[in-house]
């Protein structure tokens, strides 16, 4: 090795200390890099696999195909396997559950067995169209004693609801009319089968679905030329382009229907949903950016450091002749030393640190959210290589400026040990009110931050990176977590339970069941209003022009959802938004509580927005109008004046069960009492019961028990898991990133900070023997931190605000409301940096102070 | 009167095995007025004697009394407001803070005092050190002479008992060198300043009243040539 890199590799190891705390810093920035890929890359594959787990893997679907038009499908250069199903209900006589008196048939192709998620519990899946297997929900729940073995007669027809004329699918309710079956079967075929195995409740089976599903055998070979059976695609690539090309492929064989696994497509981010997109890809570009920029900050300071210090050596190297290029080469070989030591720890313990955070959040997850599959480390070689080849890019960047400058440095520069070049008066010039209002010492401390520009430029820098780092970041989750609540309707509730005939103390017996924590009893009539035009939020105002909608003397006529709650739940929900309830159970003018927010996806621009519903006031009077019954398509809608309510609270918070409106529409919230009292038509009034229980599943059995006709059970608990995992893995991921952008802020920070101190020992001793006291010397290190940390939080603060609209900016595609400015964050921040500042500055200082005043001057820097 | 005294003045570096005795048991006196340069080779323990009079470092046994004060009874804090008021360093290196102005270096000591300058002593000393024109440059715009002159006048300015000063010329040009030692010996004569010396340079040395050689750590000679 030659004898510049030999000096170079004493050097770092000389420097111990600092040249460790770069190392560590690398590592961190390289493990993130390393981390944020395969996080990524891991978490996708977790929600692939979950959504297969649950719903079976299949791409893309056409519904209604005749033989024919499977072989186009089948043929297709872009099909991988093709799965068949067809269905059709049958009566199950026997059945102990009112609400679920068939039973569902669910046919499949051999592949579609196989890609569909089918727990057999005993037996096996049936080989031929004679063999079903049957959910072993019919045995527990139904209590129809089916074996293996049991051969059934069974008339398979669809569900037709005699009322409307149309076809119900699985996700439809039985259809009630006064304790009465309102359905029937047309029956396409008559069937004989024999069970041979059971399996589990499928996933799929919604639980308040009429049909307990069996699954029988799709023989595609013995289909009729007429016969229509759905069929799904599994994909050979996904990519972008996969929907036109099944358009393409439908038009061409006059396919009319095509549907799409949007839940599955999503993970592959092929989502036809363009705004989430670019949304995503906007966030995280701006993430890995970040990620970036700190580490540049880092290391080029690093470096910076390296080559003043090493000014010296440099400039006796050309003294004794050497050039250019090895001056700069030297910097570039420490960074190549410095790389090849990070690098592969970085990405080692980039992996195993998320390899570790997978296992500790898997047993979470299974435990708290009921997730099946795990979260699997997947270390794909080419996000390796982008780690790699960012880290190294970064490197590179970091050390040019630094190696340019070394090569630069001449002979005379080193032996005259000029540290602080072109110093001037203007530079270090501070005003007269420091020392008078500080002291001498704070005006020392303001001139050492003042002298060397570039330095101190570079600590700011640095400083500022972290703030900016931390504030976005914590504001993109913010975001997030906002965007996520209002994209999935905020559901507070675990069961709904819906009837339109029940009596009220009927329902009143649900919320005694065994697990229900909370629970609402709420009744619900539609009626109309016209609101004043100046009330009208501006969003109404823009619609009502852009779509010239009605508007009738200077009012628009709004949807008027009245809710009554059972006094206890009103009581808790007017103390929860912090009104009095007494004063809605006044008889003369009935007071309301109006929901006077709302989010709702605009289905125009597939744009999510916050906006009011209404502007108004307390004390405010309302008009309610019935909704006309029968054909308002053709008549002037007449409308009836029903009562006048006057306006009690205006609040955002809605009660369990309520979902916030669209525009045009407004929540009134009433005392059960109140709707009892106006004289409303019973038949335009639903009831329902929402529950809140520590075991949602239970208690759906627990309500099935009951045998209740005319009710209908909505179980939300699984779909709010969802949302609810989301935000968890969100949380976790977002903070430990700014934990571990912390480390390496810190890192830069303590090795600028350090550096200049220990570069100043001769000043300090100097400044000691002339006679500053210790608590002199202490007040000069404090305000110097104290003007570091300011100058840094100036910079700092106005560019993560830009940055924060940015983020606002960019999400607002598909997410629109108001900007707010994080202040708990930003105080957080303000503290923090002194925090560290302070700190950096004592630990440096503890070492020196305890020096000899006298060792100090006679030592150089070696 | 002793403005200075030296009672068994010991320093000893280091442990054990690796012990060095720097001084060893020093002892003298020294009138106000005087001026006395101590003079002795290289490792001869001048520059430890010095600094422990200076009160910038700590003897391992021994007193040293400034104008009848224990300097090291005093706890830190006593210890750094005496030498801004009693106690003028003047050393080879300058050791100007390169972020302050000329003014700023010389008033120094009472900047940390919080006392205000007396502008006529400024102006004085300003005068006698010919630095009128440099008032308000940084020490990066002076050339060495001119910087030394700075430190003679940041270790005058408040008129402290005892004058220190470390191979003031060690870093000058023969010019220069005769100006600064001019300048140490008027501010002697002339404001009774007592002003020790330390130097390996003879010529220097004889320029002076009185003169202590150290030899290992010990006093070898002590002996006045100007009565």
């Amino acid at each position: 090795m030659n004898i510049i890199n030999k000096v170079t590799i004493r050097h770092l190891k000389e420097n111990k200390r600092r040249s460790l705390v770069t190392i560590f810093g690398v590592i961190i920035s390289v493990a993130m890099i390393t981390a944020v890929a395969t996080l990524g890359v891991s978490f996708l594959d977790l929600m692939i696999r979950q959504e297969i787990t649950d719903n079976g893997e299949w791409h893309v679907q056409y519904k209604n195909v005749t033989p024919a038009q499977i072989e186009a499908i089948a043929k297709d250069s872009e099909t991988k396997s093709r799965i068949l199903s067809s269905d059709g209900y049958a009566v199950l006589e026997e059945s102990n559950n009112n609400n679920k008196p068939y039973l569902y048939f669910k046919n499949y192709n051999k592949i579609g067995m196989e890609h569909f998620p089918i727990e057999v519990l005993e037996g096996r899946l049936p080989h031929n169209e004679n063999e079903i297997a049957i959910s072993e929900a019919i045995v527990s729940n139904a209590k129809v004693e089916y074996k293996i073995g049991d051969q059934l007669t069974v008339d398979i027809g669809d569900r037709w609801d005699k009322e409307n004329g149309t076809t119900l699918t699985q996700t439809d309710f039985l259809k009630w009319k006064d304790e009465v079956i309102n359905e029937e079967l047309k029956i396409k075929e008559t069937k004989t089968v024999k069970i041979v195995g059971t399996i589990a409740r499928p996933s799929w089976e919604p639980a308040w679905s009429p049909g307990y599903t069996v699954i029988g055998y799709l023989d595609e070979k013995a289909l009729s030329e007429k016969a229509t059976v759905d069929a799904f695609v599994v994909l050979k690539k996904i990519n972008g382009s996969l929907y036109d090309h099944s358009e393409k492929l439908a038009q061409a064989h006059k396919i009319e229907k095509v549907y799409y696994n949007t839940e599955l497509l999503r993970y592959y981010g092929v989502t036809r949903n363009d705004n989430l997109r670019m949304t995503l890809f906007s966030l995280a570009g701006i993430i890995i950016g970040i990620i970036i920029i700190g580490s540049v900050a880092l290391i080029y300071n690093a470096f910076a450091i390296s080559v003043s210090e090493r000014a010296r050596h440099l400039g006796m190297l050309s003294s004794v002749g050497a050039t250019k290029k090895q001056k700069r080469n030297s910097v570039f070989f420490e960074g190549a030393v410095i790389g090849s030591i990070s690098i592969p720890i970085g990405i080692l313990s980039g992996l195993a640190g998320i390899g570790i955070t997978f296992g500790f959040i898997n047993k979470y997850l299974q435990g708290a959210l009921g997730v099946s599959e795990n979260l699997e480390l997947v270390v794909t070689p080419s996000a390796i290589l982008i780690a790699c080849g960012i880290s190294i890019l970064t490197i590179f960047i970091s050390t040019y400026v630094p190696a340019q400058k070394a090569s630069r440095v001449s002979a005379i520069d080193a032996i005259r040990q000029i540290h602080d070049i072109k110093l001037s008066r203007k530079t270090v010039k501070t005003s007269r009110f420091v020392r008078k209002v500080f002291g001498l010492e704070a005006e020392i401390g303001l001139k050492n931050v003042k002298r060397n520009k570039k330095r101190y430029l570079a600590t700011v820098f640095s400083l500022v990176i972290s703030i900016i780092l931390f504030l976005s970041v914590s504001y993109f989750t913010d975001n997030l977590k906002k965007s996520l609540a209002m994209s999935q309707n905020d559901l507070q509730y675990d069961i709904q339970i819906y009837s339109s005939q029940l009596e009220r103390n009927d329902l009143a017996e649900f919320t005694k069941l065994d697990h229900v924590t909370k629970s609402t009893i709420m009744k619900e009539a539609q009626l109309e209003a016209l609101i004043e035009m100046d009330q009208l939020p501006a969003q109404l105002k823009t619609r009502i022009k852009e779509q010239d909608l009605t508007v009738e003397d200077g009012k628009f006529p709004y949807f008027v959802m009245l809710y009554g709650l059972d006094q206890e739940s009103f009581n808790a929900y007017a103390e929860q938004i912090g009104v009095d309830a007494k004063g809605f159970n006044q008889q003369d003018t009935p007071a309301a509580i109006v929901i006077d927010q709302t989010s709702y996806q605009d289905y125009a621009s597939g744009k999510f927005i916050e906006s009011k519903t209404i502007e108004s006031e307390v004390g405010n009077k309302i008009d309610l109008l019935t909704l006309p019954q029968g054909n308002t398509e053709n008549d002037q809608p007449k409308r009836e004046f029903l009562s006048t309510i006057v306006i009690g609270a205006l609040t955002d918070q809605v009660p369990m069960g309520i979902h916030t409106p669209s525009l045009g529409g407004i929540n009134m919230i009433v005392p059960e009492a109140t709707i009892d009292q106006l004289a409303i038509d019973p038949e335009a009034i639903s009831s329902f019961v929402y529950l809140s229980s520590t075991d949602p599943m239970a208690t759906q059995t627990a309500i099935e028990d009951r045998k209740e006709t005319s009710v209908e059970v909505y179980n939300v608990y699984q779909q709010r898991q969802k949302q609810e995992q989301m935000i968890l893995l969100m949380s976790i991921f977002t903070y430990g990133f700014i934990t571990l952008i912390s480390f390496i802020s810190v890192a830069n920070i303590f090795n600028t900070i350090s550096t200049s101190i220990s570069l100043r020992k001769r000043e300090f001793a100097m400044l000691r023997s002339v006679g500053m006291t210790p608590k002199g010397f202490n007040k000069m290190i404090q305000y110097e931190s104290i003007f570091y940390g300011a100058k840094a939080l100036l910079y700092g603060l106005p560019i993560s605000v830009l940055i924060m609209l940015g983020i606002h900016l960019s999400t607002n595609h598909t997410f629109e409301y108001e900007f707010s400015l994080p202040w708990m964050s930003i105080l957080f921040v303000i503290i923090v940096i002194f925090l560290i500042v302070g700190s950096a500055m004592l630990y440096s200082i503890t070492k020196i102070k305890n020096e000899n005043i006298i060792e100090s001057l006679k030592q150089e820097n070696i | 009167m002793n403005i200075l005294e030296v009672k068994n003045l010991s320093k000893v570096y280091g442990k054990g095995e690796t012990a060095v005795k720097a001084l060893d048991d020093v002892s003298f006196s020294v009138k106000k007025g005087d001026f006395v340069c101590i003079i002795g080779p290289s490792g001869s323990g001048k520059s430890t004697l010095l600094h422990l009079l200076g009160g910038v470092d700590r003897p391992t046994s021994g007193k040293v009394l400034i104008d009848q004060t224990d300097i090291y009874n005093l706890n830190e804090t006593q210890l750094a407001i005496f030498r801004r008021r009693q106690i003028g360093l003047i050393y080879q290196f300058y050791n100007l803070i390169p972020i302050l102005t000329v003014e700023e270096n010389i008033t120094l000591p009472m900047l940390l005092d919080a006392q205000k300058v007396d502008p006529a002593q400024l102006n004085r000393v300003v005068d006698v050190l010919g630095l009128n024109e440099r008032l308000s440059h940084l020490p990066n715009q002076l050339s060495g002479g001119q910087q030394q002159r700075v430190s003679i006048g940041r270790a005058l300015i408040s008129n402290p008992a005892i004058m220190l000063a470390d191979e003031p010329t060690g870093n000058l040009d023969s010019q220069n060198s005769k100006e600064i030692m001019e300048l140490l010996k008027m501010f002697n004569k002339t404001y009774n300043q007592t002003l020790i010396v330390i130097t390996h340079d003879e010529r220097i040395a004889l320029q002076a009243d009185r003169i202590i050689s150290i030899e290992d750590g010990k006093v070898a000679k002590d002996e006045v040539i100007r009565p």
